[in-house]
């Protein structure tokens, strides 16, 4: 078949009144395109926001542990006078708080290593047996 | 409106938006339909519409007073459409067959394509030439410009063209014999 002996013609069509809307698509895109831009947002954010990312996520990172105390550090900021007053006020009985501990290995470790517990206490042994007393007292009470 | 007239418009602050409105009008369809042939696709081909008109109105500035308007803005369209034919093969690292299957799956496929066998066979011969060859051959057998304009908005030699406009036509016959 030879070139020649096909009818040339356009086989592409266009939406209706595509080339009466066409106009004002491009004046809207100039008119959209000549406002001025926002240097913070089309360069600044840009370049910056890797590095922006970058710091917080480190800062995140450094932040964390000490945003996520566990009980034992919390527990550990609240006074041994608050304690007692707690426990003085509450109801619980010294067999339920003894029934509710689970000693785990770690727990264990304290038991062998007592006089460290004693002192974190930051209490005498005389007062530590009257406070036992007490609580004794008031459970036959 | 003479593209005299419009360059007039155009250099004059007060007039630069109803000359370019109508400079928009006068050429829209002939720059669509150069693109459309290329691209294929008519959504690409409005997209592409669009940028070569805001290139255009960027850089009237620009515009050599001596030189034709309407080959002045086919060579930005041309630029246009060889520069998305690449991008598209480099951004989906296509080689030259992958881009051509896509293109003749849109040939088949898209609801704005209304042709005749044949017709459609001879679109996708085309889609077997190198870009440039198939811009000058639809420039050529389509649009009936003239070497020397061809010549202008290519950057090509006229001699260059015939040849290549030459080769194009045979390179179509062999496809559409074999086929």
């Amino acid at each position: 078949m030879k070139l020649e002996d096909i009818k040339k013609q356009n086989i592409h069509k266009v939406p209706d009144k595509y080339f009466d809307e066409l106009p004002l698509k491009i004046q809207s895109k100039i008119a959209e395109e000549s406002k001025p831009k926002n240097w913070v947002v089309t360069y600044g954010l840009r370049y910056a926001l890797p590095a922006v990312l970058l710091i917080v996520i480190t800062v995140y990172v450094i932040i964390k542990p000490s945003t996520t105390a566990s009980p034992e550090q919390l527990l550990a900021q609240v006074s041994t006078e608050e304690l007692i007053s707690y426990l003085e006020a509450s109801d619980i009985t010294t067999e339920e708080i003894v029934e509710s501990l689970e000693l785990s290995a770690i727990d264990f470790e304290f038991y062998e290593n007592e006089t460290e517990l004693v002192d974190e206490l930051d209490m005498s042994e005389d007062e530590l047996d009257a406070l036992i007393n007490d609580f004794e007292t008031e459970d036959i009470l | 409106m003479e593209d005299k007239e419009l360059i007039e418009k155009l250099s004059n602050d007060e007039s630069r938006n109803f000359g370019f409105n109508q400079l928009v009008r006068k050429y829209q369809e002939r720059i669509y339909w150069h693109v459309r042939k290329m691209v294929i696709d008519h959504e690409d081909a409005n997209d592409l519409v669009q940028d070569i008109f805001v290139k255009v109105y960027k850089n009237l500035s620009k515009f050599r007073q001596d030189a034709q308007l309407y080959t002045w803005i086919y060579r930005i369209a041309t630029n246009e459409c060889l520069n998305f034919l690449s991008k598209k093969r480099k951004r989906f690292f296509l080689p030259i067959g992958d881009v051509e299957g896509e293109l003749n799956r849109k040939l088949d496929s898209s609801p704005h394509i209304d042709g005749e066998v044949v017709q459609i066979k001879l679109q996708k011969a085309l889609l077997k030439l190198p870009d440039k060859q198939r811009l000058v051959f639809n420039m050529k057998y389509f649009d009936d410009m003239k070497y020397d304009e061809i010549s202008t908005i290519t950057d090509t030699s006229v001699g260059a063209l015939k040849a290549s406009y030459h080769h194009a036509v045979k390179k179509i016959e062999e496809y559409l014999k074999d086929d």
